[in-house]
């Protein structure tokens, strides 16, 4: 009897130190909750606002049918946002007053205090955007997939710029050792590092990156942080210059022949096979240079989608990047795509209409950076080559250089 | 049992704890100093013991970066290898580990669904929240469908297999949809010390301070558990009772952690079989401290070299602690057979 009596006592013990341990638990948790109570809040109006926009959106959709209606439309956004921007930054007096006050891309409120002078980039997009308007100067940190424009290599290599991770295993003690006065970088898979750099008291900012005005707007947050609004404004004019020049020609085009804009299909990974949704930056440069995204009613960025779906869809155009040499030379590539089973019902196989973007060229089609504005403007050169004096059958299927068109209009040149 | 037989023990204990305590210390000061911006061992340990005479960028690497990974580090390895300890001993399954119940599979759920479903911006504890619930919830439906079978090791096991299948296949189907998004589930699953910060080192803290002590207070029920039920009831103990309050300890340490760091693998499996292989004994008062101290020094271990092989990213925990662990339990194995 003792015996039991005393483990008895022991139970009742250990049943009591599970009840505080619960309590010990659960408190933290329930304090934690509360905080994300606002957060949630927030969500929920954005959310509600979301779905009115997109009521909106639906309804004015379904009174446009006509193809080059879209476009136009697609054309027209842009420009609104173009001039917003235009209209909120020539207004500012000529240098910026610090400190200022931002929201994110995370929806967080960012104040920057003074000029920073040390910058950390933790994207190749990020990084073009800093050489574009002439902040690269600032630049301390960058990712190791950073190398455009190609000078970041040897400022790597002669030490001016340190490696600071990958891109989604970001180096948070090789940040903080750079001492940076701002990072910027990107949500999704960079969200947690994000949070845990703010907690160690380095200003953090995440950059808009899900479409080409996202990518406006993020070139003029960088130049207002940065103090370099004129030249954020110039490099935005110079982009929306390209894109104004290839959807003019492009609709002109299209109107004069009076033919329906070409559906594209487009391979971000093979195995399995990424395409990009509607939530995608590249979906907007496909429309904004003419062209039908076959998956664009897909709302995720980069869907999952199978082989048989995209037989069904019959895309006139199908684009590829080379896949960093993962699946061997472009024309590997080429041939994959070209020799998958039941493929070759699809018009673009049929017509000699599959392309594979390879190096330096190819890397401006997967960046929401700068180069957009030449993307969207190659894209079009692809997609309808007779619009700019140009044959089908003169557009090479692996394509490592752009199309020369400086005669009508100046490049974006990066210093 | 003789008096010399017991003295042996104890002193293989001792002699033990004393050695690797003393390797814990020597490998909490190497990963203070090794990362991926290395910092002489001198600054390091007079960063330690004075903040105020380093830079302002070497404090903030060694107290608000590195000691709190350390630590968490050191409290995570006590909780996992704890939990599978208990596992272990309340299924009396040499395989069993922390994630029997299907905690991992749920934590993995939680959050799944949250990165999937949820709009793009997510605040900074909601995965830790999600994860915590998803485990939590793996966990009860697991216990419901045990306690049919009173508790029993093979309805433990088979329950836990059947719930962990389930959230797990919901959680794939999740990442498929996600598309993108696939990387970042992934990359949480794979668990890492990086989010480490002192707020989450003070949860492991305190959660280990609260299990340790009556883990300790446990150990003949645990013992007579490995009796099996009828003996362990002539000793006065109750097996059901002493399994699910074990139960639960494990669960909450392993819920605690997976939540705070992702699903850390491996250290709960074999943290206590090379407590056994070196005591050479399944007595829990003995196996129980040096599980938990192999545990730390396992996890710290492994951290340390994700961060110098994976420069200048870093490697996720879980593959690197089976690449070193594996070997070094096929070796105290060899040496078990060779000394019969």
């Amino acid at each position: 009897m003792n015996i039991l009596s005393a483990s008895n006592t022991r139970y009742v013990i250990s049943l009591a130190i599970i009840v505080i341990i619960l309590l010990a638990v659960t408190l933290p948790l329930y304090i934690e909750i509360n905080s994300l109570k606002d957060e949630i809040s927030k969500i929920h109006n954005d959310i509600s606002t979301l779905n009115a926009n997109s009521q909106q959106l639906s309804n004015s959709i379904s009174q446009f049918n006509s193809s080059i209606i879209q476009l136009n439309m697609a054309y027209k956004n842009l420009e609104n946002r173009y001039n917003e921007l235009l209209k909120q930054f020539s207004s500012l007096s000529e240098s910026i007053k610090y400190p200022i006050t931002i929201t994110d891309a995370l929806g967080r409120s960012v104040t920057i205090v003074s000029k920073p002078t040390r910058v950390v980039s933790q994207a190749p997009s990020i990084t073009e955007i800093l050489f574009a308007i002439g902040a690269e100067k600032y630049i301390v940190g960058v990712d190791q997939f950073s190398d455009y424009p190609p000078i970041v290599k040897d400022l790597v290599k002669n030490g001016t710029i340190k490696i600071t991770g990958g891109f989604s295993t970001v180096n948070i003690e090789a940040i903080v050792a750079l001492k940076p006065d701002i990072v910027f970088m990107t949500p999704g898979v960079q969200t947690p590092f994000v949070y845990r750099l703010a907690e160690l008291g380095i200003t953090v900012v995440a950059l808009k990156e899900d479409s080409v005005s996202d990518v406006f707007d993020s070139i003029m947050l960088v130049g207002r942080i940065l103090d370099k609004v004129d030249n954020a404004l110039n490099v935005l004019s110079t982009m929306k210059n390209k894109i104004t020049y290839a959807f003019t020609k492009v609709e002109n085009y299209i109107k004069l022949n009076n033919i329906t804009r070409i559906k594209v299909y487009w391979e971000v990974w093979p195995e399995p096979i990424y395409t990009v949704g509607s939530k995608s930056f590249i979906n907007d440069m496909i429309t904004l240079a003419g062209g039908i995204n076959i998956f664009s009613n897909i709302t995720s960025g980069y869907p999952v989608i199978s082989s048989e779906e995209v037989i069904n869809k019959a895309p006139d155009v199908i684009i590829s990047s080379d896949h960093g040499g993962v699946y061997g030379t472009p024309q590997d590539v080429l041939n994959m795509i070209r020799n998958r089973t039941g493929w070759n019902t699809i018009p673009a196989i049929k017509n000699n209409r599959v392309y594979v973007l390879t190096g330096q060229f190819g890397s401006m089609f997967i960046r929401p950076g700068p180069r957009v504005a030449d993307a969207i403007l190659q894209l079009a050169i692809i997609f309808y080559p007779n619009a700019f004096n140009m044959s089908i059958s003169s557009i090479p299927n692996i394509i490592s250089a752009p199309f020369n068109v400086t005669t009508y209009i100046s490049p974006l040149i990066i210093s | 049992m003789n008096v010399s037989y017991i003295q042996s023990k104890y002193s293989r204990l001792i002699f033990s704890v004393i050695i690797l305590f003393i390797l814990l210390i020597i490998i909490s000061i190497l990963s203070i100093s090794i990362g991926s911006s290395f910092i002489n061992v001198s600054i390091a340990i007079k960063a330690l013991i004075d903040p105020s005479e380093v830079n302002q960028t070497i404090k903030i690497i060694i107290w608000d970066i590195r000691i709190p990974r350390t630590l968490s580090g050191i409290f995570v390895g006590m909780l996992m290898a704890l939990a599978g300890l208990y596992m272990q001993t309340i299924t009396l399954n040499p395989l069993a580990d922390p994630y029997l119940t299907g905690m991992a599979s749920g934590a993995l759920l939680g959050v799944s669904i949250v990165i999937v479903l949820s709009p793009i911006i997510f605040g900074p504890y909601i995965i830790t929240i999600s994860a915590f619930l998803g485990a939590i919830t793996a966990m009860i439906i697991t216990l419901t469908i045990a306690s049919k079978f009173r508790l029993d090791p093979i309805g433990l096991v088979l329950g836990g297999i059947a719930v962990s299948m389930i959230f797990y296949s919901f959680s794939a189907i999740l990442q498929f949809i996600g598309g993108e998004k696939m990387v970042t589930i992934i990359i949480w699953s794979l668990g890492s010390l990086t989010t480490a910060s002192w707020q989450r080192t003070w949860f492991v803290f305190i959660t280990t301070l609260i299990l340790l002590p009556p883990s300790l207070l446990m150990y003949k029920q645990l013992n007579a558990l490995l009796l099996g039920d009828e003996n362990a009831q002539t000793t006065g103990i109750n097996p059901k009772i002493t399994r699910l309050i074990s139960l639960i300890v494990a669960s909450i340490a392993t819920a605690v952690t997976v939540s705070m760091f992702g699903v850390i693998g491996f250290v709960g499996l074999i943290s206590p079989h090379l407590a056994r292989l070196t005591l050479k004994s399944g007595d829990h008062l003995l196996v129980l401290p040096l599980t938990c101290l192999i545990g730390s020094i396992i996890i710290l271990l492994s951290d340390t070299i994700a961060r110098i092989i994976g420069s200048p990213g870093e490697f996720p925990l879980t593959p690197i602690m089976s690449l070193i662990g594996a070997p070094l339990l096929l070796y105290l194995m060899g040496r078990r057979w060779k000394h019969g």
